[in-house]
């Protein structure tokens, strides 16, 4: 009987003693210390339609990583996973991306057309404007689109993504939305796929990866280089990893596609999904914000510049409002269910107590990417201006601390209220005592409506 | 399920009151004045260390960009001071001093230098004793509260100078009223006069002044050590029930009223010395 997940072990060991990949135990869940750029890619591999963004400098495992997991969970070859992958540079096309017309269909016309000046069309006159619109579909029908390998791929790789100009980005971010593909009028529906994108620090030559596509990246993990460890460890490598990858185990195509509902599986506890949800709001919730929600603030009037002079959260350290400058979508409530999810599903994890960890480790490679911390507080130790993840971990730290100490008496009398336990009135006076963002600016407001 | 289950679910049963917004130590300071409107009304030296930041550089910026306006923020001031003083390795020399400069100083050395302006009365001319002169003007408050470290002003201390200090060491020109009051451990040394009611309530410590020193010094003493080098004013030791003063002038008149125990020496004495004296002792100093 198949077993995924202790393949899925059987592939972590392999590819830490074929010395494919011996990052550091730099992410702790619990008790237990794992390998983030690993299990995060394993993670997102049991996922479908999510797309992890592995960033760091050069020669840090990043895009062998994806490729050598990609022949484990697909089979092919390292060779073959390769060469499905798509690298990111300026003069990169979208017909080379996606796909491009079929040159033969005019000169082989199909025996079955009855009408050969259709089914043959000259070149450069396809879009005739005496055609009606009904006829133009059919034209657009007649055409066929070679779809490259990469976009019929359900492991679709995008290397150096920042190296694509920002017009050439809008490719990927319709593909992230739309989970299909559109060439000369033809539509391929993309289907179940793991999307993995790789993404070097401001290089010259890169360009910024626009606000929209960045929200769609589900999970983003640094890459680092070898430490004196592992660079020891891969001094020890002989053979050239597409030798090695040979000897990863593989995953049968029905081991593959059951990941997904075995991370389904995987139920999340009530303290994590109030954990999640206070989380959301803390960083969303802004008190000069249109419907107090950050994600309405346009580019002049922003935490950063000036917004919270004076306001009642500002420079108080537990509240995160103030230290953002962007509020987080409902996209990622979705990201981080899953996430976590499908790290416990890795890790054995989900007895109690033991998911909220799960989810504490996960947050903040679902959040960091998305947000631009307040600069003068990054620029303190120990962040020094550089260390954005761990400034969004204590963020993160802070908030679901708060969820569950502090918040507690307060979430109670909110819930007595929606429930009529008590009434909105008795609710709203007890309330108002709490100084908290959720309580002031979501409470309050709710019970107002109730009364 | 109803809202209540799912966070009782959540909880577990088991829901914490309310607690404000923490602060805590190092996080992002504007400056003196939004450290102060953090503290509370009456701030004390763990919520200010914890407010404060980390490094002593930033400390000693925040205490020479500092203007405090009232006694709250004075002994904010103070407070900073003395982290400060205890995280350099060198001296720290604050100039102009004000008011609660190392309050509550636990080591390091500072140094004031009363030459320039300060937030203190402005003294009167200089009487060639040691005096500060006309153109200084005295903190009041200096090493209050210390129980180590060292402390050295340069100019003349004002009023309260190391009251209620538990240890380490203070030296001055000279000081105003209520020095060393209410003082159980440690020394200070005043090189020029000290002002009255030197050493009231001392229950430990040893003080001592090159030059005069006004009424009442010693006063309520229950232990330790006063010695001046020169005249003491009226009611030297009054009511003393320990400890010792010695004074190589003339002490004023009623030395030892009402005293309970200790010993007082000096060259000679005033009138009513010694009147309604329960015990302790009174001695002369012979001449030489």
């Amino acid at each position: 009987m198949p077993d995924p997940l202790r393949k899925m072990d059987d592939l972590v060991s392999a590819l830490e003693e074929l010395r494919l990949h011996v990052g550091p135990a730099d992410l702790q869940v619990g008790d237990r210390k794992v390998n983030s750029q690993l299990y995060i890619s394993l993670a997102n591999a049991c996922l479908r339609n999510r797309a992890a963004l592995l960033y760091g400098g050069m020669g840090a495992n990043k895009t062998t990583l994806v490729n050598l997991l990609g022949s484990a969970f697909t089979g092919l070859s390292f060779d073959e996973v390769e060469n499905l992958m798509i690298t990111g540079h300026p003069e990169q096309t979208e017909e080379k991306i996606v796909g491009f017309i079929d040159p033969r269909q005019w000169s082989c016309p199909p025996a079955s057309s009855p009408d050969s000046s259709r089914s043959s069309p000259h070149p450069g006159s396809s879009i005739r404007p005496e055609l009606s619109s009904s006829s133009f579909d059919e034209e657009a029908d007649a055409i066929q689109v070679l779809w490259t390998p990469w976009a019929r791929s359900r492991w679709k790789v995008i290397n150096e993504i920042n190296r694509f100009p920002s017009g050439k980005q809008n490719l990927f971010l319709e593909l992230l939305q739309k989970r299909k593909v559109s060439y000369a009028g033809k539509t391929l529906d993309l289907g179940d796929t793991c999307y993995f994108a790789t993404m070097n620090p401001d290089f010259s030559a890169t360009y910024p990866l626009d606000e929209a596509l960045l929200d769609r990246i589900s999970i983003s993990v640094p890459a680092t280089q070898p430490d004196f460890l592992a660079s020891l460890a891969l001094a020890e490598r002989e053979k050239e990893v597409w030798e090695l990858a040979e000897s990863l185990p593989y995953f049968a195509p029905e081991e593959f596609e059951s990941l997904p509902g075995m991370v389904a599986a995987v139920s999340l506890d009530s303290q994590v999904e109030l954990s999640i949800i206070s989380l959301l709001r803390d960083f969303t919730l802004c008190e000069r914000a249109p419907a107090f929600d950050k994600t309405q603030l346009s580019g002049g009037s922003k935490p950063s510049r000036g917004l919270c002079a004076g306001c009642h959260y500002f420079n108080n350290p537990e509240v995160c409002c103030w230290q953002v400058d962007e509020g987080l979508s409902d996209r990622v409530r979705q990201d981080l269910r899953s996430y976590t999810r499908a790290m416990a599903l890795l890790l054995g994890l989900g007895g109690s107590g033991e998911m909220i960890e799960v989810l504490r480790a996960v947050a903040p490679y679902v959040i960091w990417h998305r947000v631009s911390p307040n600069r003068t507080m990054l620029e303190r130790p120990p962040y020094y201006g550089a260390r954005r993840l761990l400034y969004v971990k204590d963020l993160v730290e802070k908030s679901i601390n708060r969820t569950l100490n502090e918040r507690g008496e307060m979430n109670m009398i909110f819930a007595q209220a929606v429930d009529g336990d008590i009434s909105p009135k008795d609710a709203m006076e007890k309330l108002s005592g709490y100084d908290d963002p959720i309580a002031r600016l979501d409470y309050l407001k709710a019970l107002e409506r109730m009364v | 399920m109803k809202l209540k289950g799912f966070m009782d679910q959540a909880y577990g049963g088991k829901v914490r009151g309310k607690k404000r917004l923490d602060e805590k130590r190092g996080e992002f300071l504007l400056g003196f004045e939004d450290l102060a409107q953090r503290l509370k009304e009456r701030p004390k030296r763990a919520e200010v260390e914890d407010l404060a930041p980390r490094e002593a550089d930033q400390i000693v910026d925040l205490i020479f960009s500092a203007s405090p306006k009232d006694k709250r923020e004075e002994t904010i001031w103070g407070i900073l001071t003395s982290l400060a003083a205890e995280s350099l390795s060198e001296p720290l020399v604050i100039i102009p001093p004000r008011n609660f400069a190392g309050l509550e100083l636990k080591g390091g050395m500072l140094i004031l230098d009363g030459n320039a302006l300060t937030s203190g009365p402005k003294v009167g001319a200089s009487d060639g004793t040691g005096r500060a002169p006309a153109s200084w003007t005295r903190a009041h408050h200096l090493g209050e509260r210390m129980s180590g470290g060292r402390l050295i002003v340069l100019g003349g201390a004002g009023d309260y100078l190391g009251q209620e200090m538990d240890g380490g060491g203070i030296v001055c020109a000279s000081c105003g009223d209520y020095a060393f009051r209410n003082m159980k451990g440690g020394w200070g040394v005043v090189k020029g006069d000290a002002g009255n009611y030197l050493g009231v309530g001392n229950s430990g410590g040893r003080v001592a002044v090159k030059g005069g020193a006004g009424a009442r010094a010693g006063w309520l003493m229950r232990s330790g050590r006063i010695w001046v080098g020169k005249d003491t004013g009226d009611y030297m030791g009054l009511m003393m029930s320990g400890g010792e003063i010695s004074t190589w002038g003339r002490a004023g008149a009623r030395a030892g009223w009402r005293m309970k125990g200790g010993l007082i020496t000096a060259d000679g004495y005033g009138p009513e010395t010694g009147a309604e004296k329960v015990g302790g002792r009174i001695l002369r100093r012979k001449a030489d």
